[in-house]
């Protein structure tokens, strides 16, 4: 999937791959490539700029945490973000179908 | 480039709040070293380890237009905000005068330090502190309302969201980023313009009054 294609879906894979873990920044991008199969490789650092926008919005939480020696930001939903998550899930299903209707072959 | 220059570049980049930059920078670090030890796992050299795992990441510049993209946006919002605040304050400061009353009267905002220096500082100007004070209460309350819910919200997130509004950093308005100097008219300026073609960004000027 192109870049500019993925951008536009980011907010909803950030939201849905933190819906069961907390996970910081560099695991949430291993994560993401390995649930898609590899599809999503992200471009690194378009990932913090987004946690950073859906925390603001009151969608994520964030706090300290020290493992292996290395203090990380572990990132989690609040209830908020459980909900957009929802309502997004929701969305994107009624869109991917319209588009699977749209561009299924005869 | 090493990780040291990159973190560099970007802390003279960043265009937010020290607490914020410190933050991210703190991320940054942590994302690029997990790479590096990655690819050292993998048996790659530290130089070149160190190199990949900045170019994945993208330039500094890139990574500090991206964070500055979503924080013109929420700007944008808080300048759209406080237009309504500022139309309320200015009404309510001219019956003031009207009937004679004064900004040392009972009643006036307590300014904090940071208002008071995005207002000229010691020669604090009275109509710019009530109209940074109404912005940064009507922020606090949009943060709030978004964390806990307009309805049903429970007085313990309230309180929680209250606190955190209160403490943030960023909760402070393009008015009082470092730099910005009030020239009166509802009007701030930086010292240093920026922007193209006769445009001036957010973060050079902005007009409370919208």
């Amino acid at each position: 999937m192109k870049r500019e294609e993925l951008k536009g879906h980011l907010d909803l894979l950030l939201l849905a791959s933190l819906a069961s873990q907390r996970l910081h920044g560099y695991a949430l991008i291993e994560e993401l490539r390995r649930q898609s199969g590899g599809t999503f490789e992200l471009p690194e650092g378009t990932v913090y700029p987004a946690l950073h926008r859906l925390e603001r919005a009151g969608l994520l939480s964030s706090r300290w945490s020290s493992e292996s020696g290395r203090r990380r930001r572990v990132y989690k939903l609040t209830r908020n973000g459980e909900e957009a998550l929802s309502e997004r899930r929701q969305a994107w299903r009624e869109f991917s179908r319209g588009v699977d209707l749209v561009v299924q072959e005869a | 480039m090493t990780i040291e220059e990159y973190l560099s570049e970007l802390r003279a980049k960043l265009r937010v709040g020290p607490f914020r930059k410190r933050r991210i920078l703190r991320e940054i670090e942590g994302h690029l070293l997990d790479a590096v030890h990655e690819a050292r796992i993998a048996g790659i050299g530290r130089q070149e380890a160190e190199r990949l795992a900045i170019e994945r990441f993208g330039s500094p510049r890139q990574l500090a237009d991206r964070f500055d993209h979503g924080r013109n946006r929420f700007s944008r919002f808080r300048v759209a905000a406080v237009a309504l605040a500022a139309i309320a304050v200015g009404a309510a400061a001219a019956l003031g005068i009207v009937l004679g009353r004064n900004d040392s009267a009972p009643g006036a905002p307590v300014a904090s330090k940071a208002v008071r220096a995005a207002c000229g500082g010691e020669q604090a100007d009275p109509e710019c502190i009530k109209l940074v004070t109404a912005k940064l209460d009507r922020m606090r309350s949009s943060f709030v309302r978004a964390t806990c819910g307009s309805s049903n919200a429970k007085a313990e997130c309230i309180r929680r969201a209250t606190d955190v509004a209160r403490a943030r950093e960023d909760f402070v308005p393009c008015s009082a980023l470092p730099g910005m100097v009030y020239v009166g008219d509802n009007t701030w300026r930086a010292p240093r313009s920026r922007g193209t073609n006769g445009t001036v960004t957010l973060f050079d000027e902005c007009s409370m009054s919208g």
